[in-house]
């Protein structure tokens, strides 16, 4: 394999990641002669399109096999994409994110989109949805089923659902315990009804929005409501030349773990 | 195989996702260092439950990576990376190049650094 080591190396890979490509499933069974070949090729074609250098080291060193595909295949996923009614910055955004897409072909792509659609989904909606989360193409259907059919558990309608879904796509990643206990706190604390409206409420630890809720109630006399609940998802800078305190020291004060175990065994 | 993934109370389900995820991928073992540095920058088993499982490629991430991004969000005053993280998991599958083309990027638009890292935590999904 010494022309392709010869290649990568001259492309600044480093060793060990070099290492990790040549080992690669994809590209352990080909000869030095068209691996080195795609390689350059790829490297190439990918530089042509808009990557840089450092995004295309990041890219294959978590998916090396991108190195089995030849140039006109990678062109070819490229514009299956574009077909689907992706900008070529949102491909460079999702594949620098989330390189494994390179790994889906088209009908798995079309065939995610359509699974989307059935669901009550816009094309709008996916091409927004999964340039945010690239990584919603790499879950099952029955993975995306039950997660909707978990946050409707929570007393949502299907509406509501794919409203909150469509805002943070990233829910279909969270784990139920986590998303559960995020809606539970926040009914607790009377701002249950907001999440409809605003869903990224649902994006902040509820470690850090108990801290603060606490905080500002006991600390500052700030009882939270419908009026001024955003404060408690402000950014720490925020947070920080506003009442001049860190999170590390709120979370120290106030631990929502302590408390809900305490709860718990009470 | 994934005893620390069951250590971590992670349940049977999850776990299977984690491996749907991640592919291909035999020896999770080799991969339990990033836990390990997640623990050391102070996440409770529960965070570290919900980092893996929103983003099971926190995983796979090359270790020598994660710490070059764990260093500089540090350098830019990030406080409390475990929140951070719990937060915005998707923040781990960065490198540290990439944080600093988005502050130059920023930079170079007039922001200050201290409105550079707000909008970074706010943006998180865009950069």
């Amino acid at each position: 394999m010494e022309k392709s080591i010869r290649l990568l190396k001259s492309f600044r890979y480093s060793d060990d990641v070099i290492k990790k490509i040549l080992n690669c499933h994809a590209c352990k069974s080909f000869k030095d002669e068209t691996l080195s070949a795609n390689i350059l090729d790829d490297y190439k074609f990918l530089i042509k399109f808009g990557f840089n250098r450092k995004q295309i080291i990041k890219m294959t060193k978590q998916a090396p096999n991108i190195y089995s595909y030849s140039n006109t295949n990678l062109e070819n996923k490229i514009n299956s994409l574009i077909g689907i009614g992706y900008s070529k910055e949102e491909i460079i955004h999702m594949i620098k994110n989330f390189p494994k897409v390179f790994n889906y072909n088209e009908e798995t792509i079309k065939d995610k989109f359509a699974f989307f659609i059935e669901l009550g989904y816009t094309k709008e909606d996916i091409l927004a949805m999964t340039k945010q989360c690239p990584n919603l193409y790499c879950y099952s259907k029955i993975n995306i089923i039950n997660k909707i059919e978990f946050i409707m558990s929570l007393d949502y309608t299907k509406e509501e659902t794919l409203r909150m879904t469509k805002i943070v796509p990233t829910l279909f990643c969270y784990g139920k315990e986590n998303i559960k206990d995020k809606v539970e706190y926040l009914r607790n604390i009377n701002l249950g009804h907001k999440i409809i409206e605003d869903p990224k409420m649902l994006i902040q630890g509820v470690r850090l929005t108990f801290a603060r809720y606490e905080y500002l109630k006991n600390h500052k006399n700030i009882e939270i409501d419908e009026e001024n609940y955003k404060i408690l998802f402000k950014n720490q800078n925020f947070f920080k030349s506003k009442f001049k305190t860190l999170n590390s020291k709120i979370i120290k004060l106030y631990d929502y773990n302590e408390v809900k175990e305490s709860k718990k065994y009470a | 195989m994934h005893n620390f993934l069951e250590d971590l109370g992670i349940s049977d389900h999850d776990i299977k996702n984690i491996i749907e995820f991640n592919e291909g991928l035999e020896d999770y073992e080799s991969h339990k260092e990033n836990i390990d540095l997640l623990k050391g920058i102070g996440c409770t088993e529960k965070e570290i439950r919900n980092i893996i499982i929103s983003n099971p490629n926190v995983l796979i991430r090359d270790n020598k990576d994660l710490l070059g991004l764990v260093a500089c969000l540090k350098y830019y005053g990030f406080d409390s990376l475990n929140l951070l993280f719990d937060s915005n998991p998707y923040l781990l599958n960065k490198d540290d190049f990439e944080l600093k083309e988005y502050v130059e990027e920023k930079k170079k638009m007039g922001l200050k650094m201290n409105d550079i890292i707000g909008e970074l935590e706010n943006d998180l999904f865009d950069f």
